[in-house]
């Protein structure tokens, strides 16, 4: 059991990790407190931007960070199941070598597998990723592979639909956060991006960042720790079943998105996975605030990246997905209150 | 209505001889209308115009227009000057109304007295000249105009012979009553609506009235303060929540409450103790255990009425 001193110097661990991502990536201070919170929730994140807004700097500066072996892999139509575990070649001798692939090729020290354009992959691999995310495992050459300390790591352009194929609504929910980065807006920023030499070569700047500030065997044990150390009382329990609740059924609460029949919006809310997922990185905000007990805000500070994924539109309106869920989630969270 | 031209005028006025000048001089044309000159009796209003042309480089003085009141029986009651230029000429058109208050005995012969119409000439720069000079200013006689009046009646009207007396006065007419009608029901409904507004500043209206979010709190907190020792601190801590979330229009977390100061600027002045309430609130419901509050029942009661005071526009 970790007590109080353990897990503040584990929260300083925890801030020395941002700051050292923030020596590559520059004005994205949310979506580096959402990766860290990941990281210590030990869940999968999704990310999801434009193109050149630094998704895979971001992802390679925190498998860095992170240490352990890291591995990647780049999305493509013909990619198929195997490639990810074994490939064939003819080896200086003329005789055929199987050799592990990128998932086998570490064995249990994979700590970050980092999936590029992850919706370029086909369906049968989303399957395999699926059973990796989920159960940190895989069977080949008769055995069954384990990956204790794995955290996928995921990313996808909004821009291109074609030759594409959307995650399945159970992948989806196998991501702890979907993360969304978006342009930097601030004039300074936009002009360091654009004019300081240090931002033009990616693995200088990576280069930069430190390696292994977070020893990746303890996560589990530290995160595992938070979870157990950080309260959540009645009050905040009730809180969580009313947005819960708000997102299976928002007509009930009053809540209404323009341009859509409520009743007729939504096909399936969060499930309950979807809730213990919110909960966790809830207690994870929590525990970076130096708080021990959750509050309404840790919620909502982890609401729209650990929920927004999980609510599934009617087919009618899953088409503009994009316009309403904000709206949508945003109404929930003002009109759900605590106590 | 005749008209008296100015030749003739001048045929028959030896005295204005002198001062009318020719037809070369500044007065171009100039013409007096009058009303018949007979039958007019006690109170009559007689009107009579003048039109008058001159160079454009003359202009009438309007203090030479006759006064007001011009003798004992005589007052002028209306005298208007209509001023146009047109063929380069400077055009008048005076119309005056004479009321006369004779009271002949018998048909009289009367007469408006004549007076002098005085122009001066402006310069090339449009100032007057100096009006004391002779080249500056000249001056029109208007001629007297005669006429008759009459007694309205004989000086006794004998009943015995049958004559009519004098009627009384005609009632004078009543003033219309719709309009102070109307003007005095505007100002009930104008009032009447001040009133309502006044009322709802001050949080009287059962319906949707001022306060009515942390009135309804402070009912609550007092009703459970009866309670002693045993009260039910959470019911009263989620009545105030409540109406804090009722005056911001959402649900107000502690993290927005620096948004909800900016946008009930009122409210500034109880910044500390409605953090403090937050601060203790967020303590009693997502703390470990419920413990001892630093607001007891009187503190909690306080903040509701200073808030109800601010909720109703009183501070």
């Amino acid at each position: 059991m970790h007590s109080e001193q353990q897990l503040a110097d584990w929260r300083e661990k925890a801030f020395r990790f941002e700051s050292e991502i923030e020596k590559a990536i520059v004005g994205q201070p949310r979506a580096i407190r959402l990766m860290t919170i990941a990281v210590f929730s030990r869940g999968h994140v999704l990310l999801e931007g434009n193109v050149g807004v630094g998704k895979t700097t971001l992802l390679r500066a925190v498998s860095r960070a992170v240490g352990g072996e890291y591995e990647r892999i780049e999305g493509t139509i013909d990619l198929m199941p195997a490639d990810l575990i074994y490939y064939t070649y003819l080896d200086e001798n003329g005789r055929p070598r199987v050799d592990p692939g990128p998932v086998l090729k570490h064995g249990e020290r994979l700590s970050t597998f980092f999936f590029n354009e992850i919706n370029r992959a086909r369906p049968q691999v989303h399957s395999l990723l699926l059973r990796i995310m989920a159960e940190r495992s895989v069977t080949a050459f008769n055995r069954e592979s384990r990956f204790p300390y794995l955290q996928v790591f995921a990313d996808r352009n909004r821009v291109e639909k074609e030759e594409t194929f959307e995650l399945p609504a159970a992948a989806r929910d196998r991501f702890l956060l979907e993360i969304a980065m978006d342009y930097p807006s601030d004039d300074d920023i936009l002009d360091q991006l654009t004019f300081d030499p240090r931002f033009h070569d990616v693995d200088t700047l990576l280069g930069a960042v430190g390696e292994a500030v977070l020893p990746f065997r303890e996560l589990d044990a530290i995160a595992a720790a938070i979870q157990t150390s950080i309260e959540a009382s009645p009050t905040l329990r009730a809180y969580t079943r009313n947005l819960w609740r708000a997102s299976h059924e928002p007509e009930r609460f009053g809540i209404s998105v323009a341009d859509a029949d409520m009743s007729e919006l939504i096909q399936a809310g969060a499930s309950p996975r979807g809730m213990s997922y919110l909960i966790r990185a809830a207690r994870v905000h929590a525990w970076l605030k130096g708080r021990n007990r959750v509050i309404p805000e840790d919620v909502q500070g982890v609401f729209y990246p650990a929920m927004a994924h999980r609510v599934f539109l009617k087919p009618a309106y899953e088409y503009r997905r994009d316009e309403l869920v904000p709206g949508l989630v945003d109404k929930i969270l003002h009109s759900i209150a605590a106590p | 209505m005749r008209r008296i031209h100015l030749a003739f005028l001048l045929a028959i006025s030896g005295a204005a001889i002198a001062e009318v000048p020719d037809s070369l001089g500044p007065i171009k044309d100039f013409q007096v209308l009058t009303p018949r000159p007979f039958g007019y009796t006690i109170g009559d209003v007689i009107r009579e115009t003048l039109i008058i042309s001159v160079d454009r480089e003359a202009v009438l003085d309007r203090n030479s227009l006759p006064r007001s009141r011009i003798n004992r029986w005589l007052e002028l009651r209306e005298a208007n000057v209509v001023e146009s230029e047109s063929d380069g000429l400077r055009r008048y058109r005076i119309e005056l109304a004479y009321q006369s208050f004779y009271a002949p005995l018998e048909v009289k012969n009367l007469a408006i007295p004549a007076f002098k119409l005085v122009f001066n000439s402006v310069g090339q720069s449009g100032v007057p000249k100096d009006s004391e000079s002779a080249e500056g200013s000249f001056h029109l006689d208007v001629p007297a105009w005669r006429f008759t009046m009459a007694p309205i009646r004989e000086l006794s009207v004998l009943r015995e012979e049958g004559l009519e007396p004098m009627r009384p006065d005609a009632p004078p007419q009543l003033p219309g009553r719709s309009g102070p009608i109307r003007g005095l029901a505007a100002a009930g409904v104008v009032g009447f609506g001040a009133g309502l507004y006044l009322a709802y500043l001050h949080g009287y209206l059962p319906w949707r009235r001022r306060g009515r979010h942390f009135g309804a709190a402070c009912r609550t907190v007092r009703a459970l303060s009866r309670a002693g020792e045993g009260a039910d601190y959470s019911a009263a801590y989620a009545a105030i929540h409540h109406a804090f979330n009722g005056v911001y229009g959402q649900p107000l977390f502690s993290e927005q409450l620096d948004e909800f100061f900016l946008e009930r600027p009122a409210y500034e002045p109880m910044r500390a103790e409605i953090k403090a309430f937050f601060v203790s609130s967020y303590e009693f419901f997502f703390g470990q255990e419920p413990k001892e509050t630093g607001f007891p029942m009187s503190r909690l009661f306080r903040l509701c009425r200073d808030c109800y005071d601010i909720e109703r526009n009183l501070r």
